[in-house]
C-alpha cells in the first residue's frame, strides 16, 4: 500500500480518548451504582439458590425461571441497581420473607432527574435527608419505602402524576415500585405450582397463596388441593417445605434454607413432569440472567479494536492474527448470547430495543467476518473486522450502561410480530443498521487520512486542521442537545444540560450557569457548524490536488470479489491508503444501500398484508426512508463530483447519523407504531 | 453546489465538460444529447444536480413534517401526517423529482446492457410514484365498531319484535299483551362452557337477561349463541326453572333470542361531521366538516371556556351544509368555536334567583399542597366534607348560631311509644359494645337493646354521605339488628343479629318493627362554618384548648386548626349558581394518546330569529343510540336542540362514514391467551380471532376470519383487527361483546410492488452484474492489445452516464 500510514498523535488522542472516556465512564456509572451499598451480609452469602436455577414460575404469559423472574421483578425496583451487593433472586426471596428490613433501605429506583430532584427537596425540607446525603442519594437514585411514604411526598407524588406529559410516568413507576414490593404481590406473583393437567390456558399457583389459605383454613387442605389441581399429601409436604424454608430464612439458618430449597424445588418439578418447561432450559435462562444478559462482551470488543486499528494502520502481521482473534472469541461469545437467548425464549430475539440493538449487532459481526474471508488476500483486509468490533462495541456498551432504557428482560411478543414478512423486514432493516454503522467506520478512517495528507501537505494551517475534528466533536454533541431543545421531550431544557454544570466548576454561580448554558450550547453549535461548513465549502476547491479517487465509481465491490490471481485488479497492486478506505466504504454502504430499500420494501408488504396500508407516513418509516435518501444523494453525488471519496465519506457519516437518530430520538420521543423495535 | 459543472439552466451552449460530464458524443440519438442546446427547461431537467437539490429538499421537508409534529400543527396548517405527506408542495416536489428522473434517464443515459440497472431503477421509481398516486389519491380508512348480538324480544301483543344490542347492563322496556316487561342485559360470558349435548365440553357465548314479567318475581333468562335449544330461565335464589317447576321457562310466551347486529357503515379516520335527525328518528342525517381546524383551539371570546392557561383568541365561523335530507330548511347551523382537548365543568358564580349559599375552603396541612373544599349548606349530601370534619351551615340570624353546638358528640335516641319511653344517649366507647356485648334492659319495656357499631359520612353513592348505626334489639321472642340512619324514614330492620347478603331485604322491602323507634344523630362536625344571610361568616371549632374558637371570620383569613393545620375559607356566595363551560385541559396534562377522544365544537343554531350555542363532544361512532356508548372507549353524547315550533332534534358531532361494500357481522370472536391464560396485561395476548360474515345478495357468507396480521377481503376493502373489548380484570369471559375492525382500501399497491422490485432488481445489477461485464470486457481489449489510453476513455465515457 501506497501512502504514508502509521499511528499519529491524533490516533492516539482520538482513539485513546474515545476509549478511555468509554472506560471511564462505565466505571463511574459502575461505581454510582455501587457506592453506598454494603457487602451482601454472610446469610446472604451463605444461601445457596441454585435448586431454584431449574424451578418455572408463570409470569406475564411465559414459564420463566425463577432468577429470570426475579431480575425482572426486582428491575421494577429497584432498575439496574443491586441491593446490597445480593443476587436478584436472594433479594426477591428476602423482601418476601422479611419486608421489614426493607422499609427503611434505599430500595426504589427513581430514574427521571426532574422527579428525583423535587421528591429530595422535600425530603430535605423536612429534614428527613441531611444536605450531605443528598448528592449520595442523587447519584445513586435509589429512596427508600419509607422515604417515599412521608405525607409531604406522596401529596407532590399526586400532583406530579397530573403532569402527564413529563412526571406522570415516572411517577408511576415509582408506585408500581412500592407495590410490587410488598410480600403478598412477590408471593403471590411467584406462580410455581403448575396447572392441573398441563393446562396451558390455566394460570399456575402461588404456593405463598396457598400457605395464606391453608393458615386461615381448618387443618384440611383438600379443598385447597382440589382447586390448585394437586394431591393432597403431594400439598402438604409443599406446605410443610415453603414454611420451614420462611421460618429459617426468618431466622437466618443458611445451611436449613438451604435443604428446604432442595426439597421445595424437587418437589414442585415431581408435580407433573410431563408438563413442565425442560430443565435445561430453565437453567441456561438462569445462567443469562446471571451473566448479567453478557453485555459485557463489550470489553472483548473493545480488546480488539487496539490490534485491529494497529493491523490497519500499520500493516503488521501480528496485531491482525491477535485482532482477528479477539474478535473472533468476542463474536463467538455474542453469538452464544444471542443464541441462548433464543433457545430459552423460543423465538429469534428482534422484538424489543435491547434484543434489535445486540442482534444487529451481531448481524454486522457476520457481514464482517464473510467480507474478511472474501477480502483476506486483497489490501481491504482488517478493515470489515474493525468496523464490526467498534460498531459491536458500541452497541454492547450502550446495552451494558442504559440498562435501565435497554431492558433485557425476556418477555412474549406482541401479537403484531408473529409474521414471517415482519420477521424478514426487522432482520433486514437492524442488519443494514449494522451495516451502516461498519461504512461509517471506514469513512471516518478515509477522512483521518484526509486529514494526514493535508497536515503533511502544509498547505493549510496546523490550526485550522486541529479545529476541525474538535468542530466536528462539538457539532455532533451540541447538534444533539439544540435537536432535543427543539423536538422538546420531556420538558429537556438546555439551561439544566452539563454545560451548566461545567460553568459552575468554572466558578459561576448557579443561576449565572443556568441561564448561560444555553447560549454556550447554541455559541457552540453555530461555531463548530460554521467552521464545518466552511472546510466542506472549501474541500470542494481541494478536489484537484488529492490524488485519491482513481478507482472510480462503483467497482470496489467487484474489484473485491474478484481479487483472484487472474483478476485485473488495482487493490492487489498498490492502491494508496485513502483508496482503500473508499473502497472498503462502497462496498458496506453498496449492501446496506440494498438492504435498506429491501428492507424498507418488505416492511410495506407487510404493512399492506396486515392493515391494507403499505405505508403510513409513521415517523419511524419516514426516517427509514429518510436515511436511504442520504444514500440517494450520495450515490449521485458519487457519480458528478471529482473528490469523490470525501463526499462518500461525509454523507456516509451524515447517513449513518440520521439513521441513529430515527433509533434514538424517533424510537424513545417521538415514538409511532413501531416503538418496539 | 455546481461545482465541477458551469451552470447548466443558461440558454447559452455549454462547452463541453472535460472532466467526466455526460458526453453526446457517445449518445447515438443526437437530438437526445445537448444539454444546452433547445429548451432551458429541458436542460435543467437533464441535470443530476438538480436531482440531488430536489433530494435534499424532500430530505428537509419530511424530517420537519416527521420529527416536528408541533410544525405541521401549527394554527396556519393544522395538518394530520398524512395531509402533510399531501400537500401541494410534497407532491410539486415529487412530480419534479419523477420529470427530473425521466429526462435524465431518457436523454442522458444511453439503453445499453450496461446501463439496464440505472434504467430498472429509474423505471421502477416511477412505476412506484405513478402507483402511489393511484393508491394515495383514492386511499380510505377507517374504523368499523361490530358488536357480537342483539337481543331479540318478542311477544304477544308487540307490533314488531323489540329488542337491544348485547352489552352488560343494557336495558330496555317492551309493552306486550301482558303488560310491560323490563329486560336488562345482566351479564355475557364467552367462555361458557356446554355441559351436555353433542357440543358438551366446548366452550359456547352465554348471555344472561334479567328479565322483570309485568306481574310476578323477576327472573334471570340464559341464552347461548349457537344453541337456542338451551335456552332456560333461571329462578333468584331457587336456581334453574327445570328444577322448580318442572319446565325450563318460567314465561313461555316472551321469546328471546340472539341475532346477528350487523355494521353498515365505518367512520373515517381523520374526518369531521355533524349528525342530524329528528329526536326519535333512527337514520341520523351526515353532515361532513370540510376545513374544520384539528390541533389548536378556536374560541372568540374566553368567556366561553374555562381556563388555566392564557388562550390566544382566534374566531372560526365555518357554515354547515345541511343536506335537504335532514329537513331543516330556515334553520341554519354554523361551527364558531373548536377546542381539541377539553372537558365541561362546572364552577360556581353569585347571581342565582335563589338562596344556595356556597363556601370555599383551602385546607393547608404543613409542607403538603392546598386542599380545596367546597360546601354547598343547603345541598344535605355537600354540606360536610373532609370525612364529617367540617360542615357548613346557612342559619338565618345571629340567635341560630348559639345552636351550633359546642358539644360535636353523636346521640342515640330510642323510644317506645307503647310504654311512654323516651331515652337519648350520648354514643361513648362505652357504649358501643359491638355485637356480642351485653345486653341493656330498656326500663318498663320488653326491649334490650344493644350498639353494635356506628359508621359516619358514609359516602353511599358518588356525593351521597349518610351515617348510620347497628342497634341490635332484644325481646323475649327474637333478636334483630336495626340498621338507623340519620335520615330515619330510610331505616330498616334486618332478620336476625348481622348482616347477610342473602337474606337482607331488598330495597323496596325494608320495613321496621313499629314497637320501638331508634333515631341515630351523627356527631356534628368539629368545624362548622355559618353564613348569615347579610354576608357574615361565622366559624366554630371545637379542636384543642389552644386552638379552639367561636367568632365570626373574614373571607382570606388563616384560621389555625392545629399546630401545623390552618383553613382558609377562600370564597363565599350566597346565590350560588353553576356554571358548566368547557374546561381546556392544560397542554401537561393532555394524554398522547387520547387523540381526539376529548375535542368539541360549539354549534350555533339559529331557528326562527333565535340563537342557541351549544358545545358538543366528539363521539367516535354515529351509533343509532346510546346503548351502543362504551363509556371511555367510545363515548356517544348527542345533545338535543329545540326548534322553532317546538320540533326537537338531535345533533352529534362525529366523523364522517361511508358504507360498507355490505353489511358485516361477528359471528364469533376469541382470544388467544400465551401460558397461563389473559391476565389483564397485553403481555399475555397472543392473538385475537373475529369471524366475519357479510351480507352477499340476502345470505350470510361463510364465516371469515380476521386475526392480527391476518386481514380478509370483501368488496374492495381489507379489514383488519383494529380495537377489541377486553375482559375486565380477573372475569375471564367477560368482555369480548366487540370488535373494533379497521376498514381501508388499497388501490394500486401492485402497481406500487413492481415498482419496487424492479427498483431492487436493478440496484443489484448496477451494483453487482455491471461492474463484472466492464471488467470482462476490459480484459478482452486488453487481449486485444489496444491501448491503455483507448481503455481509460472507454472507462470515462462510460462511467458517468451510468450508476
Amino acid at each position: 500500500m501506497q501512502g504514508r500510514m502509521r499511528i499519529r498523535l491524533i490516533d492516539v488522542l482520538v482513539f485513546g480518548g474515545l476509549i478511555a472516556a468509554g472506560g471511564l465512564y462505565g466505571m463511574k456509572r459502575r461505581a454510582e451504582a455501587s457506592a453506598g451499598a454494603s457487602a451482601p451480609s454472610e446469610f446472604a452469602r451463605a444461601v445457596d439458590l441454585s435448586p431454584l436455577h431449574e424451578v418455572a414460575v408463570q409470569a406475564d404469559g411465559r414459564l420463566r425461571s425463577f432468577e429470570s423472574h426475579a431480575a425482572a421483578y426486582t428491575r421494577y425496583i429497584s432498575g439496574p441497581r443491586t441491593i446490597d451487593g445480593q443476587s436478584q433472586g436472594f433479594t426477591y426471596l428476602d423482601m418476601l420473607f422479611r419486608p421489614e428490613r426493607y422499609s427503611a433501605c434505599e430500595t426504589v429506583y427513581v430514574k427521571n432527574k426532574l422527579v428525583l430532584a423535587q421528591i429530595l427537596d422535600v425530603l430535605e425540607q423536612h429534614g428527613s435527608v441531611a444536605p450531605g446525603e443528598r448528592e449520595a442519594l442523587q447519584t445513586r437514585k435509589l429512596l427508600s419505602p419509607k422515604h417515599l411514604s412521608d405525607g409531604a411526598v406522596r401529596s407532590l407524588l399526586a400532583s406530579l402524576s397530573a403532569d402527564l406529559v413529563r412526571t406522570a410516568r415516572p411517577v408511576q413507576d415509582i408506585n408500581t415500585a412500592l407495590a410490587i414490593m410488598r410480600p403478598d404481590v412477590l408471593g403471590g406473583e411467584l406462580r410455581i405450582l403448575p396447572a392441573a393437567q398441563g393446562a396451558t390456558d390455566r394460570p399456575w399457583s402461588s404456593l405463598w397463596d396457598v400457605v395464606e389459605q391453608a393458615s386461615t383454613q381448618a387443618a384440611d387442605l383438600s379443598p385447597l388441593a382440589k382447586a390448585v389441581g394437586v394431591e393432597v399429601d403431594k400439598l402438604q409436604e409443599l406446605v410443610v417445605a415453603w414454611t420451614g424454608l420462611a421460618t429459617a430464612w426468618r431466622t437466618e439458618k443458611a445451611d436449613e434454607v438451604n435443604k428446604e430449597l432442595t426439597r421445595l424445588a424437587s418437589a414442585v418439578r415431581s408435580l407433573s413432569p410431563e408438563a413442565y418447561p425442560d430443565a435445561r432450559r430453565l437453567a441456561w435462562e438462569s445462567w443469562y440472567f446471571r451473566l448479567n444478559s453478557m453485555t459485557w462482551v463489550w470489553l472483548v470488543y473493545l480488546l480488539s479494536v487496539i490490534p485491529l486499528l494497529v493491523a490497519v494502520i500499520n500493516r503488521w502481521e501480528g496485531a491482525r492474527k491477535l485482532g482477528l482473534a479477539i474478535f473472533g472469541i468476542a463474536f463467538l461469545l455474542q453469538t452464544a448470547s444471542v443464541g441462548i437467548r433464543w433457545y430459552v425464549s423460543g423465538r429469534w430475539p428482534n422484538a424489543n430495543m435491547f434484543e434489535a440493538v445486540t442482534t444487529s449487532a451481531w448481524f454486522g459481526g457476520v457481514l464482517a467476518l464473510v467480507l474478511e474471508f472474501v477480502a483476506r488476500r486483497s489490501a481491504m483486509k482488517n478493515l470489515f473486522a474493525l468496523g464490526s468490533a467498534v460498531v459491536s462495541m458500541a452497541a454492547l456498551m450502550s446495552v451494558y450502561l442504559m440498562p435501565a432504557t435497554l431492558d433485557s428482560s425476556l418477555n412474549n411478543i406482541m401479537p403484531a410480530l408473529h409474521d414471517i414478512w415482519l420477521y424478514i423486514h426487522t432482520n433486514v432493516i437492524i442488519w443494514s443498521y449494522a451495516v451502516i454503522g461498519l461504512a461509517a467506520v471506514t469513512a471516518l478512517l478515509f477522512l483521518r487520512q484526509r486529514w494526514c495528507a493535508l497536515w503533511d501537505g502544509g498547505e493549510a494551517s496546523k490550526l485550522r486542521l486541529l479545529l476541525t475534528p474538535a468542530a466536528l466533536a462539538a457539532l455532533n454533541v451540541t447538534g444533539w442537545q439544540v435537536l432535543l431543545a427543539i423536538l422538546n421531550p420531556q420538558g429537556y431544557d438546555l439551561r439544566r444540560s452539563f454545560w451548566a454544570g461545567m460553568l459552575e466548576r468554572c466558578g459561576f454561580s448557579a443561576a449565572t450557569s443556568a441561564e448561560l448554558a444555553p447560549w454556550v450550547v447554541v455559541g457552540l453549535f453555530g461555531v463548530s457548524a460554521t467552521i464545518l461548513v466552511f472546510e466542506l465549502l472549501d474541500a470542494r476547491t481541494r478536489g484537484a490536488v488529492v490524488k485519491d479517487n482513481e478507482l472510480g465509481y462503483f467497482g470496489a465491490p467487484s474489484a473485491l470479489l474478484a481479487s483472484g490471481p487472474k483478476a485485473n485488479t488495482f487493490l492487489k497492486s498498490a492502491p494508496s491508503a485513502a483508496q482503500v478506505f473508499d473502497a472498503a466504504t462502497m462496498v458496506t454502504l453498496q449492501l446496506a444501500f440494498i438492504m435498506l430499500w429491501a428492507g424498507i420494501v418488505m416492511g410495506a408488504i407487510w404493512a399492506d398484508h396486515s392493515w391494507g396500508r403499505p405505508w403510513g407516513w409513521d415517523p419511524k418509516e419516514v426516517f427509514a426512508l429518510n436515511t436511504f435518501i442520504i444514500f440517494l444523494v450520495l450515490v449521485h453525488v458519487r457519480l458528478k463530483v471529482r473528490d469523490k471519496g470525501f463526499w462518500t465519506a461525509v454523507l456516509a457519516i451524515f447517513g449513518f447519523e440520521t439513521m441513529m437518530f430515527n433509533w434514538i430520538v424517533i424510537n424513545f420521543i417521538i415514538s409511532g407504531l413501531h416503538s418496539y423495535a | 453546489m455546481h461545482m465541477t459543472n458551469p451552470p447548466t439552466n443558461s440558454a447559452s451552449p455549454a462547452p463541453v465538460d472535460p472532466r467526466g460530464g455526460p458526453d453526446q458524443r457517445q449518445d447515438a440519438r443526437p437530438a437526445a444529447g445537448g444539454r444546452g442546446g433547445g429548451n432551458p427547461l429541458v436542460a435543467l431537467f437533464s441535470n443530476v444536480w438538480l436531482g440531488v437539490f430536489l433530494m435534499i429538499l424532500l430530505f428537509v421537508y419530511s424530517s420537519v413534517g416527521s420529527a416536528m409534529p408541533e410544525f405541521r400543527q401549527k394554527r396556519f396548517f393544522e395538518m394530520t401526517e398524512f395531509e402533510w405527506f399531501h400537500w401541494w408542495p410534497f407532491d410539486v416536489l415529487v412530480a419534479l423529482i419523477c420529470v427530473n428522473i425521466l429526462v435524465v434517464t431518457v436523454r442522458r443515459i444511453p439503453l445499453r446492457v450496461v446501463n439496464l440497472g440505472v434504467w430498472t431503477i429509474h423505471a421502477g421509481i416511477l412505476i412506484l410514484a405513478a402507483g402511489s398516486v393511484y393508491y394515495f389519491g383514492t386511499k380510505i380508512e377507517g374504523e368499523a365498531p361490530v358488536y357480537r348480538r342483539w337481543l331479540k324480544i318478542e311477544a304477544p301483543g308487540m307490533s314488531s319484535p323489540g329488542g337491544l344490542v348485547v352489552l352488560p347492563e343494557n336495558r330496555t322496556t317492551v309493552q306486550t299483551a301482558a303488560g310491560l316487561y323490563t329486560l336488562t342485559i345482566q351479564e355475557t360470558n364467552s367462555e361458557y362452557k356446554l355441559l351436555s349435548g353433542p357440543d358438551a365440553g366446548k366452550r359456547a357465548h352465554a348471555v344472561t337477561v334479567q328479565v322483570q314479567p309485568p306481574q310476578g318475581a323477576t327472573f334471570s333468562r340464559q341464552l347461548l349463541t349457537g344453541y337456542p335449544e338451551f335456552t332456560e330461565d333461571v329462578i333468584p335464589g331457587q336456581g334453574r326453572a327445570i328444577k322448580v317447576t318442572g319446565k325450563a321457562l318460567v314465561d313461555e310466551d316472551l321469546k328471546l333470542s340472539l341475532e346477528y347486529e350487523p355494521q353498515s357503515y365505518f367512520h373515517v379516520s381523520s374526518s369531521w361531521a355533524l349528525y342530524v335527525r329528528d329526536v326519535g328518528a333512527k337514520e341520523w342525517v351526515e353532515v361532513p366538516l370540510p376545513g374544520m381546524p384539528r390541533y389548536n383551539e378556536y374560541v372568540s371570546s374566553r368567556d366561553q371556556v374555562f381556563t388555566d392557561e392564557p388562550l390566544p383568541l382566534d374566531a372560526m365561523d365555518l357554515a354547515v351544509a345541511l343536506p335537504a335530507e335532514a329537513r331543516l330548511a330556515g334553520t341554519s347551523f354554523h361551527v364558531t368555536g373548536y377546542l381539541p382537548y377539553a372537558e365541561m365543568r362546572r364552577q360556581w358564580r353569585e347571581g342565582g334567583t335563589r338562596a344556595n349559599p356556597l363556601l370555599k375552603l383551602n385546607f393547608v396541612e404543613m409542607g403538603g399542597r392546598p386542599r380545596p373544599v367546597e360546601l354547598l349548606a343547603l345541598h344535605p349530601e355537600q354540606r360536610k366534607a373532609m370525612g364529617g370534619l367540617v360542615e357548613f351551615r346557612y342559619v338565618p340570624d345571629e340567635k341560630a348560631l348559639e345552636e351550633i353546638a359546642s358539644d360535636s358528640s353523636a346521640y342515640l335516641t330510642i323510644s317506645v311509644p307503647a310504654a311512654g319511653v323516651n331515652q337519648r344517649l350520648r354514643v361513648t366507647q362505652d357504649l358501643m359494645v359491638g355485637n356480642d356485648g351485653p345486653w341493656t334492659a330498656i326500663e318498663g319495656t320488653e326491649f334490650s337493646y344493644r350498639l353494635a357499631r356506628v359508621l359516619e359520612d358514609l359516602e353511599i353513592a358518588p356525593g351521597r354521605m349518610a351515617s348510620l348505626a347497628w342497634v341490635d334489639l332484644k325481646t323475649a321472642e327474637k333478636e334483630w339488628t336495626r340498621v338507623v340512619l340519620d335520615d330515619a324514614s330510610s331505616s330498616f330492620d334486618l332478620p336476625g343479629i348481622g348482616f347477610d347478603p342473602h337474606t337482607a331485604p331488598a330495597p323496596g322491602e325494608r320495613t321496621t318493627d313499629p314497637r320501638i323507634v331508634v333515631g341515630y344523630a351523627p356527631s356534628s362536625a368539629g368545624l362548622v362554618f355559618a353564613a348569615l344571610p347579610d354576608g357574615r361568616l361565622f366559624a366554630a371549632w371545637n379542636g384543642p384548648d389552644a386552638h379552639a374558637f367561636r367568632r365570626f371570620v373574614r373571607i382570606g383569613e388563616a384560621l389555625s386548626l392545629a399546630p401545623q393545620v390552618t383553613v382558609v375559607p377562600t370564597s363565599l356566595l350566597l346565590t350560588a349558581q353553576a356554571e358548566v363551560k368547557p374546561y381546556v385541559v392544560p397542554m401537561s396534562r393532555r394524554s398522547r394518546d387520547a387523540g381526539h377522544m376529548f375535542s368539541m365544537i360549539k354549534l350555533d343554531i339559529t331557528s326562527g330569529g333565535n340563537t342557541q350555542s351549544k358545545w358538543l363532544r366528539y363521539s367516535p361512532f354515529s351509533f343509532p343510540s346510546a346503548l351502543y356508548e362504551y363509556p371511555g372507549r367510545h363515548p356517544y353524547e348527542p345533545q338535543t336542540v329545540m326548534l322553532e315550533g317546538g320540533r326537537q332534534v338531535e345533533v352529534l358531532f362525529s366523523r364522517e362514514r361511508e358504507r360498507l361494500p355490505a353489511p358485516v357481522a361477528l359471528d364469533d370472536f376469541e382470544l388467544i391467551a400465551h401460558v397461563g391464560g389473559y391476565t389483564g396485561q397485553s403481555l399475555t395476548v397472543r392473538n385475537w380471532r373475529s369471524a366475519l360474515r357479510f351480507w352477499d345478495g340476502g345470505a350470510w357468507t361463510a364465516p371469515q376470519t380476521v386475526s392480527v396480521n391476518s386481514p380478509t377481503e370483501y368488496g374492495g376493502y381489507w379489514y383488519y383487527q383494529a380495537a377489541w373489548d377486553p375482559p375486565l380484570r380477573g372475569q375471564l369471559g367477560s368482555g369480548m361483546n366487540y370488535t373494533v375492525l379497521g376498514v381501508g382500501n388499497r388501490n394500486g399497491v401492485n402497481i406500487m410492488l413492481a415498482g419496487c422490485c424492479l427498483s431492487v432488481a436493478g440496484m443489484i445489477f448496477a451494483f453487482y452484474v455491471k461492474p463484472r461485464i466492464k471488467a470482462r470486457r476490459r480484459a478482452a481489449s486488453a487481449a486485444r492489445g489496444e491501448r491503455q489510453e483507448a481503455e481509460t476513455r472507454e472507462e470515462r465515457i462510460a462511467e458517468p452516464v451510468g450508476v
